[in-house]
């Protein structure tokens, strides 16, 4: 089967198969992960694991028949060229199956894996408007160093680390995140006792990680009701709430350096609340 | 004037038929009764790895601080001198001469004893980390290492 896709990955071999998966030898099925994939057909060989989402169509289907705009490289969720800027699909492309918890880790991980695997992965779906680069070009140096550094970069770019920051719509210290995941175990007491009780409100919560939380201070930032306003003289913090399904709500404390109400918002702060 | 709090159970505290400090039926997941075995209050808070900070101003006014609940009152007489919902995490209280400081957060809140008005509010730029007293200063540090300094 000849398409974008395919035709972009010269390098498809008897070892690898469509999108660089992982070919078996013996059915050479490609393996996505979740499902086997059978390129001559264009078809998973296996029921979709949520095909109740996708009632309408067949539950072995590729991409929804559209393998010219979207691609799928789990076999569990098929995304569109360029809109996989979100973080769990990022987290689940750069890692696989790994779990992670921090994105210092995810960061660490991109790093270490940003292989020719990923950089075909980043350069198809056009996270970085690389669309079109051939494979073998960009594992030639120097664009395959370059390639390495956006890769860290755009993870830390996520969170506001970088200068090449793709914009999430707000930027958190890292520091902020052992406050909120209780891994402040040294200083003062209430500072640690907070950190501990901010880990155990957001577990109550469902919060178990900071891809979940990053993802909660997005939807916070966008959809959050706005609780209070505070100016002083080193800025304004707007307080703004976000139910967390029927458990309880975040509240989260933007801050806007110098007042300025255009500027990107820092996170100052969280108040969990659990209702009973 | 000595005083306990006792953690008390939540049907304790609706049972109790004594005077709420404060409370919030929504969210409160822990329930204390504070006592000097003459005088009773109830009172309920969210968080339940930290306990509530009783501070006395004098010998009859007591202070009471925890999430973001602080209140002043009269012990003998229940009186409530002050009552506020704090913008951010309770951490503290400190008296200082003429005044209450409620730290919290990502605030200094100065209340004058003489009428219990709040008369200051400070801002500080990460979270409080320490305090100090010097001379008619008060340094505050932050946990980012940034220094503040409250005439």
């Amino acid at each position: 089967m000849k398409n974008k896709q395919f035709a972009k990955y010269p390098l498809c071999n008897k070892f690898l198969c469509y999108i660089d998966k992982e070919k078996d030898r013996e059915s050479k099925l490609g393996d996505h992960g979740v499902r086997k994939y059978d390129y001559e057909i264009g078809r998973f060989t296996s029921i979709d694991p949520l095909w109740e989402k996708y009632t309408g169509w067949t539950g072995y289907q590729y991409t929804r028949n559209n393998p010219i705009n979207r691609i799928d490289y789990n076999g569990m969720n098929d995304g569109q060229f360029g809109s996989w800027m979100q973080v769990g699909p990022m987290q689940e492309l750069i890692l696989g199956d790994k779990n992670v918890n921090t994105y210092q880790e995810i960061i660490e991980n991109s790093e270490k894996l940003a292989n020719k695997q990923l950089i075909n992965a980043w350069a198809e779906i056009g996270l970085m408007g690389l669309t079109g680069l051939a494979t073998d070009v960009a594992l030639s140096s120097p664009f395959a160093a370059k390639y390495l550094s956006i890769a860290g970069n755009y993870v830390k770019g996520l969170l506001g680390f970088g200068d090449d920051a793709v914009n999430l719509g707000f930027s958190i210290n890292p520091s902020k995140f052992d406050y909120f995941f209780g891994r402040v175990v040294s200083g003062p007491e209430h500072n640690i006792s907070r950190s501990a009780q901010n880990l155990k409100d957001l577990t109550t919560l469902g919060i178990k990680n900071e891809v979940q939380l990053t993802n909660i201070f997005k939807n916070a930032l966008k959809d959050g009701s706005i609780i209070s306003s505070k100016t002083s003289k080193y800025g304004t913090t707007v307080l703004k709430g976000i139910e967390i399904g029927n458990n309880g709500k975040l509240e989260v404390g933007f801050f806007y350096q110098g007042g300025n109400m255009n500027s990107t918002p820092s996170i100052s702060t969280i108040i969990p609340k659990i209702y009973k | 004037m000595k005083i306990k709090l006792f953690e008390i159970s939540e049907l304790d505290f609706k049972a109790l038929s004594v005077p709420i400090l404060f409370n919030d039926d929504s969210s409160d997941r822990v329930f204390g009764l504070i006592s000097d075995n003459k005088n009773k209050y109830k009172l309920g808070w969210q968080s339940d790895v930290i306990k509530p900070v009783i501070k006395w101003i004098n010998s009859n006014i007591c202070s009471i601080g925890i999430d973001q609940k602080f209140i002043i009152f009269e012990f003998d007489t229940g009186k409530v001198l002050l009552k506020t919902q704090l913008d951010y995490f309770f951490f503290d209280t400190l008296i200082l001469n003429d005044s209450v400081y409620i730290i919290t957060e990502l605030e200094l809140i100065k209340i004058k004893i003489k009428d219990f008005f709040i008369q200051e509010s400070y801002a500080l730029p990460d979270y409080f980390e320490s305090i100090r007293i010097e001379k008619d200063s008060i340094i505050v540090k932050c946990v980012d290492s940034q220094v503040i300094n409250i005439n």
